[in-house]
């Protein structure tokens, strides 16, 4: 295997080392997805039970889901070996910031695709939910889980440059971007200055796209593509400039 | 060639509008096989040095190359040439010794990993340790582990940043043996400590640091004799040198 896949491979040896060591980690793919789901699932039942807001909630969950486990995966695995104090044997290897990401991306996708299996199975038994256009649904949940990953190389970016005190970005970018991104809800019931920040997401028009396999909202596929390059672009930049600064404050390792 | 050139190596940091300098024109070079010594007080930028190095810091100015590459910019064809070896940094947690090894070897380009490993494990005595949580090793066997860490790359340039510092004595016997044995396989060794004796017993060539700044440089008798008396030790240079760098910072 090429150098550079090795060790990208290293990052998902060590995601899945660690789930697999330590049975509370599973929470992230169990627990927490469940509570998202039920939380909302069970207030639309209350609320009328109308199936198609079942599957535009059950929709947006699982594309929320989507960016929160690529957005998490990438800082998360970062603050692995911040906690761990071990960032000085991670970086004295030839390890490149693109290549955690790379490594962690894998990682949370495999999340993704064991919370989406799990909803879908649930969903299904429990209020009959199927996806209602397979095709469609696979392409706006690939924008999602780009979206995060942009999103995880900022937050990346900025442990770098700001180590722990950036902590709690890495647990509530993705929830934060999603909230305005309309993931079940059309983005027209939010405050005008937001909206006008909404549609500068791709994540927007992702959760447009689902909406629009149950005859809501308006696809706009220019402003998906676009966007979803210019963020990752942002993403990737914020990465390597956090990590550059970092080699000059001497914030990658403590040595000041 | 030298294993590393060091030529007019500047670094500041700046702590709450206070400018430090850590590093202040360092100028050396550590030849290829030799055992090499970096001593200096706490804080005189010995790990900061490192840490350049390894190209883990960049610095404002100056140049480091190792094995005739600039660390910074030919970084991917010099880094897979070195390791560290440094207790001051921790070990990940939730993966064991065998575990964490591979995930190292991973980073590495190493043709067979697992016989990599067994060879890691048995020159450093860890084999019985294998299936332990890494995290939890008494700091003996950690600094085994750092070196067994080190070695699966087979480094041509070690950097070992105070390898028995807190051991017990049987350990720090073994580790001393271990270090020269890195030099019969070729390896070029840095190594900083603060245990003079240590130094004197490994080391080709010795420099001495403080504040910053590179005080002394040569073999262990060529420092012996800067001391300026009869009969010194290593221990009198290093005090007559630190200390004289530092009263004159004090004077300007």
């Amino acid at each position: 295997m090429n150098s550079g896949l090795l060790r990208a491979y290293s990052q998902l040896y060590k995601g899945g080392k660690l789930l697999f060591k330590n049975p509370f980690r599973w929470f992230d793919v169990t627990v927490w997805p469940l509570i998202l789901l039920f939380s909302l699932t069970l207030f639309v039942s209350f609320v009328g039970n109308d199936p198609r807001l079942v599957t535009l909630v059950v929709l947006g969950v699982m594309g929320w889901r989507a960016v929160y486990h690529a957005q998490f995966e990438v800082a998360n695995n970062y603050q692995e070996e911040f906690w761990s104090n071990s960032l000085t044997h991670l970086f004295i290897t030839p390890i490149r910031p693109i290549e955690m990401v790379a490594g962690a991306a894998v990682s949370g996708f495999l999340k993704f695709v064991i919370v989406f299996l799990m909803y879908y199975v649930l969903t299904f038994f429990l209020y009959g939910f199927v996806v209602p256009d397979i095709g469609i649904f696979l392409i706006a949940a690939l924008a999602l889980f780009v979206f995060g990953l942009s999103l995880g190389m900022i937050t990346l970016g900025l442990l770098f440059l700001f180590q722990s005190e950036a902590f709690p970005l890495s647990f509530s970018m993705a929830d934060v971007f999603v909230l305005i991104s309309g993931a079940y809800y059309p983005v027209s019931v939010l405050p005008g200055p937001v909206q006008a920040v909404a549609l500068l997401l791709p994540s927007t028009h992702a959760f447009n796209l689902l909406k629009s396999t149950v005859g809501m909202g308006s696809v706009d596929w220019v402003a998906l593509l676009v966007l979803s390059v210019v963020w990752f672009g942002i993403g990737y930049a914020v990465t390597m400039w956090g990590f550059h600064q970092a080699k000059k404050t001497g914030k990658l390792v403590r040595v000041a | 060639m030298n294993a590393v050139l060091v030529s007019n190596a500047n670094k500041s940091f700046s702590d709450h509008g206070r400018v430090i300098r850590a590093l202040e024109n360092v100028s050396l070079d550590i030849r290829s096989g030799e055992i090499f010594g970096l001593l200096g007080p706490n804080g005189a930028g010995k790990t900061t040095l490192i840490s350049a190095l390894c190209g883990l810091l960049e610095l404002d100015s100056g140049s480091v190359e190792v094995f005739g590459k600039n660390v910074q910019t030919q970084r991917s064809e010099v880094i897979p040439q070195m390791n560290l070896v440094t207790g001051f940094a921790g070990l990940l947690h939730g993966l064991t010794v065998e575990d964490l090894l591979r995930y190292y070897s991973f980073l590495y380009p190493i043709k067979d990993r697992e016989k990599a490993i067994e060879e890691a494990l048995l020159v450093t005595n860890l084999v019985e340790k294998r299936k332990q949580m890494a995290y939890t090793l008494s700091s003996g066997y950690r600094q085994r582990f750092y070196i067994a860490k080190a070695l699966l790359s087979k480094p041509k340039l070690l950097l070992m940043d105070e390898p028995t510092v807190g051991l017990d004595v049987e350990t720090a016997i073994r580790i001393r043996e271990l270090v020269s044995s890195l030099k019969s396989q070729g390896i070029t060794v840095l190594l900083t400590t603060h245990y003079m004796a240590e130094a004197e017993q490994l080391c080709d060539r010795i420099a001495l640091i403080s504040d910053g700044k590179i005080v002394a440089l040569g073999s262990v008798s060529e420092l012996k004799k800067m001391a300026g008396k009869p009969h010194a030790s290593l221990e009198d240079t290093f005090l007559k040198l630190t200390k004289k760098n530092l009263e004159e910072e004090e004077d300007e």
